[in-house]
C-alpha cells in the first residue's frame, strides 16, 4: 500500500510537468514567425555581431506552402541583434522550434562561449539544438541556399544530424552537450562541420568532419575518415563503412565492410608512473561489397581480410591520435575523463599538468574485427570463360 | 376535483341511493366521464343498487358481469338471509378479489378517479369499493435509451405495478420489501421504494425517507421530478441519483444495497446512492466478458476526458505553449489558421455552440428529418465554414471530436458542457495553468461530494479490494461471490458481506 501511494504520487508529479512546463503569456499562433535554425556570424568590422535566422513562412492558400527566408541582422550582442530584427519582421520571432545553430569559423575561433551562452540562457531556445560549425567563410550562406532548393535547411540539417549515429560522417553535438563537454575536465570539445557542396546542379550543405576545439576556440579540423577513428575511440559508431584495399595479386580492388556493431573501451593504465590508455575496439561489420572475385568468405580468406581491416584501422587511429596530440594538443577523445573515471587518486595529481601531459600520452590501439556474414550472397561473383 | 381535494369534506352517505348520487354528481359537475347505472334484484325489490365509475379508468367486463350480473339476475331472495344487505352482498354476490367497505365520501370518490367501482345500495349508509382497475398500457417493449446487444430485452412501462412485477420477477427473495408512498398533493402519484431487506444501509433508507417525507409539490410527471428534489447538491451539475429504464440494471443495484425508487407513470426507476464511477458503466458490461468491459470502460473515461478537456487543451497549446506542439504539426496547425478572422477562443466558443444546436435539434426532431439537420450542420456548415477561412480546420477536428466523445457516456448530460466552457475560459486565461487550476478545483469539489453519506468518488480513489471490483476494471465473476456491497461509512456492521 506504501509503494502504491509513492508510486501515484510520482506518477502525479510527472503527469505535472507535463502541464506546468511552458511559457505564459498569450499569443495566437498565426501571430509568430517560426525560426528553424539560426547562423552567428561576425561583421567584417569584428566588433558586431550578424545573427541570421531561417524563418519557415507559410503561404495562405488552399494548400499550405512553406519557404524557407533568412533574415540578417547586426548587433552590438546577440540580444541586440535579435531585438533589431524584431522590428524588421512583422511577425514576432519565435525560437522554441529552432533546431539548428550554425556557428563560423571566426565566431568559434574568437571562443564559443561568448555566443554558446546566449542560445543556453534564453528561455526560448531549446538545450537539444544541434550545433555545428560552418566551413564556408561565413555561417549564414549555411541557411541560404534554404531558400533556393524549397526546403527548410535547418530541419534538413536536423535529420542528417540525427542520422549520424549510422553514418559516422561527423560528431553529433547537441547544446546540452556541447556544454557539458566544454565545462568537463579531461575532455575537449568537437562539433561536426558543415560545408556547401556542389549536388548535380543545385547547392546543398553537407555534414562532414570535425571542428576541434581547444577550451572554446576552434584550432583545427579533422577530415571525414579522422573523424569515423574519432567515434570509434569516443564509443559512438554504430554504423556506417570500413573501404579495405586487397592486398597482392588483389591490390586493385577493394572491399567494403559494412559496421554492425561497434563497442570501444578506454582502459587508462598505470605503467612506470605515467598513464598510457589501451583502446580496445570489438567491431562487427558484414562483407557488403567485393570488387573483383577473390574469396574473402571462406574462412583462410574471411582471416586474412580481418586481420588486414585490423591492421589499417589501428594504423589509422594510432595516426589521427597522433596528429591531434601534436599538432592541436587538445583531449578531444576524453581520455582524461576516464582516466578521472577510473583513476580519481592519479587524476587528482595530474589533472593541472593534463594540458601538457596529453601531447605525450602513449596510447595502443587493440581492433578486434569479426566479420558476421556476406550479405545476400554467400559466395564472391565467378566470371568464366 | 381538485378544489374538492383541497377542501377536504367531510361529508357522509345517506341511506338514500339518490342523494349519494346527487353528491357524486355535484362533486364531479362539468365531468361527464363519469358513469351511473342503477338497477334492482329481480327478486328481492329491496336490493336496488348503483354502480358508479369513471369510464376509461376500469374493466367494463369485469362491472358487467362480476358486479351487475349477479346482483341483477341471481335470486337474491334465495341467497340472501336477513341481516346486512351490504356484507351479504360483499360475501356472497360479488366476484371480485378486492372488496372494500368506506362510509366517507372522501376515499369513495378517491377509489373512483382510481378506477375502482363504488357500489351503492338502498337503505345503507355505507357504500362498497370493488377494484375494477383496467385502463390501456403500453406492452413491456426493448427500452429506446439503453439498449443492450447483450442482456434482457425487457424495459419498464409507465404502470407502476407491472414495473414491481418486473423486478420482483428478478430478485425472488422475501426480503425485497416494497414500502408505497403518495407524492403530488394534486396527482397523487403514488411511488413505491424498493431494497432488499438487510443488504440496503438502514441510514441511506431513514435519509431517503426523511427527504420524501419534505417534499412539497402539486404533481410529480415523471421521476425525474423527484431524482431532482431529492438528489444531494440541487445545484451540480452531477448526479447524485440515477435513473434506468432496465429492471436489470434495478436488480443488480438493489443486490449492491442501493434502493430503488419505482414511480407510477414513469417507465424511468430511480436507483440511489449514485457514484461517479457509476457514468461509465453500462449494463452490457455485467453480461460480457470482464476484459472487455475494462477495455469499454476506460474507452468511456478517455472519452470524457476528452469531451472536457479537448477543447482547453487545444487553446491553451495554440496561444500559450506553441513550443509544446511538436514542430511539423506546429507549422500544419499555423497554415491552417493563416487568414481565419477570429482569435482561437472565439472559434472555440463558436464551435462548442454550434455542436450544441446542432445536438439539441437533433434529439428533438423527428427521426426522418433528423438526419438532414446532421448533413446539413455538419457536412455543409463546417465544409463551408472550412472552406471560407471563416473557422481553421484544425478547431472544426478538435470541436468534432469534443462533440463525439461526449457521446461515449450519454448519461452526464449538462457536467461536460459546463465543465467544458470553465475549462476553455480557464485555458483562456491562463494557459495549461488554468487548466491545472481547474482541475484542482474540480478535485476538491468532487471530494466533498456525498450521494446519501457514500462518498462520491468511492473507488476510484482508495484502493481497497472490495471498493475497486466494479469501477474502471470489473472483476471475473468466479471471483466475486456477492455483488460488490455499499460501503456506507459509518454503516460497517450492519453490512453482511463475507
Amino acid at each position: 500500500m506504501k509503494s502504491t501511494s509513492k508510486i501515484l504520487s510520482v506518477i502525479l508529479i510527472l503527469a505535472n510537468t507535463l502541464f506546468l512546463a511552458g511559457c505564459w503569456n498569450y499569443r495566437e499562433i498565426d501571430t509568430l514567425r517560426f525560426v528553424a535554425g539560426i547562423a552567428i556570424d561576425k561583421s567584417e568590422t569584428g566588433d558586431q555581431y550578424l545573427l541570421t535566422v531561417e524563418t519557415v513562412d507559410i503561404k495562405n492558400g488552399g494548400e499550405s506552402i512553406m519557404n524557407s527566408n533568412t533574415i540578417t541582422v547586426a548587433g552590438d550582442t546577440l540580444l541586440d541583434a535579435k531585438k533589431n530584427m524584431d522590428s524588421i519582421s512583422g511577425k514576432k520571432l519565435y525560437f522554441a522550434h529552432a533546431r539548428v545553430a550554425v556557428l563560423s569559423q571566426a565566431v568559434a575561433k574568437e571562443g564559443a562561449v561568448k555566443v554558446i551562452d546566449w542560445l543556453a540562457r534564453n528561455a526560448e531556445l531549446r538545450e537539444d539544438i544541434e550545433v555545428l560549425v560552418s566551413q564556408e567563410i561565413t555561417a549564414k550562406e549555411i541557411l541560404e541556399t534554404g531558400s533556393k532548393t524549397d526546403q527548410i535547411i535547418s530541419f534538413e540539417l536536423d535529420k542528417v544530424m540525427k542520422n549520424q549515429k549510422t553514418i559516422a560522417n561527423a560528431p553529433e553535438k547537441e547544446l546540452w552537450n556541447l556544454i557539458n563537454d566544454l565545462g568537463g575536465s579531461g575532455i575537449s570539445a568537437v562539433l561536426p562541420l558543415v560545408s556547401l557542396k556542389k549536388v548535380n546542379s543545385r547547392t546543398l550543405p553537407s555534414v562532414t568532419g570535425t571542428a576541434v576545439f581547444k577550451r572554446d576556440k576552434l584550432v583545427g579540423f579533422l577530415n571525414v575518415d579522422d573523424t569515423r577513428d574519432l567515434l570509434f575511440i569516443q564509443n559512438k559508431v554504430d554504423g556506417g563503412s570500413l573501404v579495405q584495399n586487397g592486398e597482392g595479386d588483389n591490390a586493385g580492388s577493394k572491399v567494403s565492410l559494412k559496421i554492425l556493431d561497434n563497442r570501444t573501451k578506454l582502459k587508462p593504465v598505470e605503467k612506470d608512473g605515467n598513464v598510457e590508455i589501451s583502446i580496445e575496439i570489438k567491431t562487427t561489420v558484414a562483407i557488403d561489397e567485393i570488387e573483383g572475385t577473390e574469396n574473402y568468405i571462406d574462412e583462410p580468406g574471411r582471416l586474412r581480410l580481418e586481420k588486414s581491416a585490423e591492421e589499417s584501422m589501428k594504423k589509422s587511429i594510432e595516426n589521427v591520435i597522433q596528429e591531434v596530440q601534436t599538432k592541436y594538443n587538445s583531449d578531444i577523445f576524453g581520455f582524461g575523463a576516464k582516466v578521472k573515471a577510473d583513476m580519481p587518486g592519479t587524476w587528482k595529481e595530474i589533472e593541472t599538468l593534463w594540458g601538457d601531459k596529453f601531447k605525450d600520452i602513449k596510447v595502443s590501439v587493440h581492433p578486434e574485427l569479426t566479420i558476421k556474414n556476406s550479405a545476400a550472397f554467400s559466395q564472391p561473383l565467378r566470371i568464366g570463360d | 376535483m381538485f378544489s374538492f381535494f383541497r377542501k377536504k369534506e367531510e361529508k357522509k352517505l345517506t341511506n338514500s341511493v339518490d342523494a349519494n348520487i346527487k353528491l357524486f354528481k355535484d362533486i364531479f359537475t362539468n365531468d361527464d366521464t363519469l358513469i351511473v347505472r342503477k338497477f334492482q334484484n329481480k327478486y328481492l325489490k329491496a336490493a336496488a343498487c348503483c354502480v358508479i365509475y369513471i369510464d376509461g379508468m376500469v374493466n367494463t367486463e369485469v362491472i358487467n358481469e362480476n358486479i351487475i350480473q349477479p346482483i341483477l339476475g341471481g335470486n337474491l331472495k334465495e341467497e340472501i338471509s336477513d341481516g346486512n344487505l351490504l356484507e351479504e352482498l360483499q360475501y356472497k354476490v360479488i366476484a371480485s378479489g378486492d372488496v372494500k367497505e368506506a362510509a366517507n365520501i372522501h376515499d369513495l370518490v378517491g377509489s373512483a378517479i382510481n378506477g375502482d367501482t363504488v357500489l351503492l345500495v338502498e337503505g345503507y349508509k355505507q357504500a362498497l369499493i370493488v377494484s375494477t382497475k383496467g385502463w390501456q398500457t403500453r406492452p413491456i417493449d426493448e427500452p429506446l435509451a439503453e439498449r443492450a446487444v447483450r442482456g434482457p430485452r425487457e424495459g419498464f412501462v409507465e404502470s407502476l405495478i407491472i414495473n414491481l412485477s418486473l423486478i420482483r420477477r428478478k430478485i425472488k427473495n422475501p426480503d425485497l420489501k416494497f414500502q408505497f408512498k403518495e407524492l403530488g398533493s394534486s396527482t397523487k402519484t403514488k411511488i413505491c421504494l424498493c431494497y432488499l431487506e438487510g443488504v440496503a444501509p438502514e441510514k441511506v433508507l431513514q435519509e431517503l425517507i426523511h427527504r420524501l417525507d419534505k417534499i412539497e409539490i402539486d404533481g410529480i410527471m415523471d421521476s425525474g421530478y423527484i431524482q431532482e428534489l431529492i438528489k444531494d447538491s440541487p445545484l451540480s451539475p452531477l448526479e447524485t441519483v440515477a435513473s434506468t429504464e432496465r429492471p436489470d440494471n434495478v436488480a443488480g443495484k438493489l443486490l449492491e444495497g442501493r434502493i430503488a425508487i419505482v414511480v407510477d407513470g414513469s417507465p424511468f426507476v430511480l436507483t440511489l446512492p449514485f457514484l461517479f464511477v457509476e457514468y461509465f458503466h453500462a449494463d452490457e458490461d455485467y453480461y460480457n466478458d470482464s476484459l472487455f468491459t475494462t477495455v469499454s470502460r476506460t474507452l468511456r473515461m478517455i472519452g470524457t476526458f476528452a469531451a472536457i478537456f479537448l477543447p482547453a487543451i487545444y487553446v491553451s497549446l495554440t496561444t500559450f505553449h506553441q513550443e509544446m506542439i511538436p514542430t511539423p504539426l506546429l507549422l500544419s496547425i499555423t497554415a491552417a489558421r493563416q487568414g481565419t478572422p477570429f482569435p482561437t477562443i472565439v472559434e472555440a466558443v463558436i464551435m462548442g455552440f454550434l455542436f450544441e444546436i446542432l445536438r439539441e435539434t437533433g434529439t428533438r426532431m423527428p427521426a426522418p428529418i433528423g438526419q438532414t439537420v446532421v448533413i446539413v450542420g455538419a457536412l455543409i456548415l463546417g465544409g463551408a465554414a472550412i472552406e471560407a477561412r471563416f473557422i481553421s480546420a484544425p478547431m472544426v477536428i478538435v470541436s468534432g471530436l469534443t462533440g463525439i466523445t461526449a457521446l461515449l457516456t450519454v448519461k452526464f448530460k449538462s457536467f461536460p458542457i459546463i465543465l467544458r466552457l470553465l475549462l476553455l475560459f480557464l485555458a483562456f486565461l491562463m494557459g495549461f495553468y488554468g487548466i491545472i487550476f481547474g482541475l484542482i478545483g474540480l478535485v476538491i469539489y468532487f471530494m466533498q461530494m456525498r450521494s446519501y453519506g457514500v462518498p462520491y468518488l468511492l473507488g476510484t480513489t482508495a484502493f481497497d479490494e472490495n471498493n475497486i471490483k466494479d469501477t474502471v476494471t470489473r472483476t471475473p465473476w468466479h471471483q466475486v461471490h456477492f455483488h460488490p456491497r455499499l460501503p456506507v461509512v459509518e454503516n460497517h456492521d450492519s453490512d453482511h458481506r463475507k
